[in-house]
């Protein structure tokens, strides 16, 4: 298990080093990501509100705008259409997308701008009849179009935000329950790695050391084996020595003579 | 004498004429939830069946629309094609209207390179002329008006009202009005050519006309760059409010100064009276609506024939206003458009 979940890397010091610091690299990305979902989170919820608000005028504004073209038409007749549909020369709106950002997260923004296209064939349509209706109805689209781009803005940027949030949440999640508890038991295996091969190295000196004393005490007797050996040489050849005295016979001595110190001795009489 | 020249086509337009939407009628439309409960309504009225067979669910308010046109064109078309001088004239005058707009459809189809079948398909079928569709073909002005209007009607109102200049794309609706004003007066002056009655009760509906005309042009034209010298050119020379009257409402401002001159006139006191600035159109098209019923009330004239068409268009915009408003989901709006005066005295 604790091969599956951690790096494969060599357990050293330097890579403890660099793992340590990825590891403070993701806690601290964590917590960076994390307030920015809690940004984005609040940013979409007010979207949502605005919107909805936007929403219930919105019908109201667009059914009396509706309606108000009904009332040209009515006051105008047929021709009043034709000539309203053809009085157009230039849009007098136009849409422009801006961008906001959010969090780091952009947001496309779109407003209405009057060209400033006149509309001077459109001033007199419906001169004869619904005229006055007209331009009432060309006023209640107009504030329609300004909520509309509104509520455009506020939905592509609930979309964007919702895409947003939910990449940041899967990154937020990702740090927390994998990357993070990969590098902290990385590092884990790493250390308990370098203990282990201290332990390691602590044991095998130990046993260098034992061995060392070992091959001491081994020379040491095998000195003192040697210089017994020489004693013994020594002493049995002084015995020999002895020996061929006695059988020279100059030597009354025994056995019992002190065999070690010849040398010194007197030669026994008898 | 009339009746044997024009009988058949004055009991013709009186029996369409009571077919036309009673005020129950409305009331029971009002109460319908949706377009197809209008549908099965109005086909239950046995004149629409005819023409609603076809309209397939779901049913839109267009096409409820267009089947009342489909069934005004026929009954225009029948009484046109029975009629004889000088009926026949009088209703060739009835359709100039519709022609007016259709030039002006067509004119400004050309200013946008549209193709002749597009136009067409716009236009109203009461003022078609053969050469309408050569309208859009023509480059400018005067080829305009020598090759394509010079053989229609509306020549003579042309040639007194519009330069090459003046074709720029903002006088479109100038010239529409200024057609339209020419051809008031010259509607006027083929009523005095009729008989006695008919001229009387003409003079006073046109009057009635010229002065909606100049009111509401009055009206639609503020917060417009229309100048005011412009504007007094937009206005008939005849009319109850003539020739004073128009002279104050040239200098109008704000619909309130309208109003102050309205109350002056007997007719239209009570519509100036409203409060609302869309009251006053609305006030006017009842008063037309009034006399056009007192005219219907007589017999032997020809100014039935107008009145009758009247009723049509405002046939055509009370189904329109209804259907909308059932469509729109806005039936307390119901009232605000619908004029209905019962028609059955």
């Amino acid at each position: 298990m604790s091969n599956q979940n951690r790096l494969q890397v060599a357990p050293t010091v330097t890579q403890l080093a660099v793992i340590k610091l990825r590891l403070q690299g993701a806690v601290r990305g964590h917590a960076l990501l994390k307030k920015k979902a809690d940004a984005l989170t609040l940013r979409h919820r007010a979207v949502l509100k605005a919107i909805v608000e936007r929403k219930t005028t919105l019908g109201e504004i667009m059914r009396e705008a509706h309606f108000s073209w009904t009332r040209a038409r009515h006051a105008g007749g047929e021709s009043v259409k034709h000539a309203v549909l053809d009085g157009v020369e230039r849009a007098k709106v136009r849409v422009r997308a801006s961008e906001e950002n959010v969090a780091g997260v952009k947001i496309p923004k779109f407003f209405l701008r009057d060209t400033g296209a006149e509309q001077r064939r459109m001033e007199l349509a419906g001169l004869g009849r619904g005229g006055a209706r007209v331009r009432e109805a060309r006023g209640a689209f107009e504030k329609a179009m300004t909520l509309l781009s509104e509520l455009a803005s506020l939905q592509t940027a609930f979309v964007t935000l919702d895409e947003a949030i939910r990449t940041t949440n899967r990154r937020v999640n990702a740090l927390e329950n994998y990357v993070t508890p990969r590098l902290q038991n990385t590092v884990k295996y790493i250390l308990g790695e370098l203990d282990e091969l201290e332990r390691e190295e602590f044991f095998r000196l130990k046993k260098v050391q034992a061995k060392k004393k070992r091959d001491v005490e081994q020379a040491e007797r095998e000195v003192a084996e040697i210089v017994a050996d020489d004693e013994a040489l020594r002493i049995a050849s002084e015995e020999l020595r002895a020996y061929d005295d006695v059988v020279r016979g100059e030597g009354g001595r025994g056995a019992g003579g002190n065999l070690i110190e010849t040398e010194q001795d007197e030669d026994l009489l008898f | 004498m009339f009746n044997r020249k024009h009988g058949f086509s004055e009991a013709f337009v009186r029996g369409c004429h009571s077919k036309r939407l009673s005020k129950r009628d409305y009331e029971e439309l009002g109460r319908c939830d949706s377009l197809e409960d209008v549908k099965t309504y109005l086909e239950s009225i046995s004149d629409y069946s005819d023409y609603l067979r076809n309209v397939q669910p779901p049913v839109k308010p267009e096409d409820i629309v267009a089947c009342c046109k489909r069934r005004h064109v026929k009954e225009f078309n029948t009484c046109q094609h029975q009629a004889s001088p000088p009926l026949s004239t009088f209703l060739e005058y009835l359709t100039y209207g519709h022609m007016i707009d259709n030039l002006m459809l067509a004119l400004n189809g050309m200013l946008h390179g549209r193709s002749s079948e597009e136009i067409l398909d716009k236009c109203s079928p009461i003022g078609l002329f053969d050469s309408l569709p050569s309208v859009v073909i023509s480059g400018n002005v005067q080829e305009l008006y020598r090759l394509v209007l010079v053989d229609t009607p509306l020549a003579k109102y042309l040639s007194g009202a519009v330069s090459a200049a003046d074709l720029d794309e903002l006088n479109v609706e100038l010239i529409r009005n200024v057609l339209y004003k020419e051809y008031l007066q010259d509607f006027m002056k083929f009523c005095s050519t009729l008989d006695l009655r008919t001229n009387e009760l003409m003079k006073n509906l046109l009057d009635l006309e010229a002065d909606r005309h100049a009111i509401r042009i009055t009206v639609n034209s503020f917060g417009t760059e229309l100048s005011k010298s412009v504007r007094t050119t937009l206005y008939t020379n005849f009319g109850t409010m003539h020739p004073d009257g128009f002279v104050r409402l040239a200098t109008c401002e704000t619909v309130d100064e309208v109003k102050q001159v309205l109350v002056t006139y007997p007719g239209f006191h009570e519509v100036a009276a409203k409060d609302d600035a869309h009251d006053v159109d609305r006030g006017l098209r009842i008063l037309e609506l009034e006399s056009c019923q007192r005219v219907l009330a007589e017999q032997f004239n020809l100014a039935a024939f107008y009145a009758f068409s009247k009723f049509q268009e405002n046939e055509l915009s009370n189904l329109m206003w209804l259907t909308e408003c059932i469509a729109q989901r806005q039936k307390s709006s119901l009232g605000e458009g619908l004029i209905c005066i019962d028609t059955h005295l």
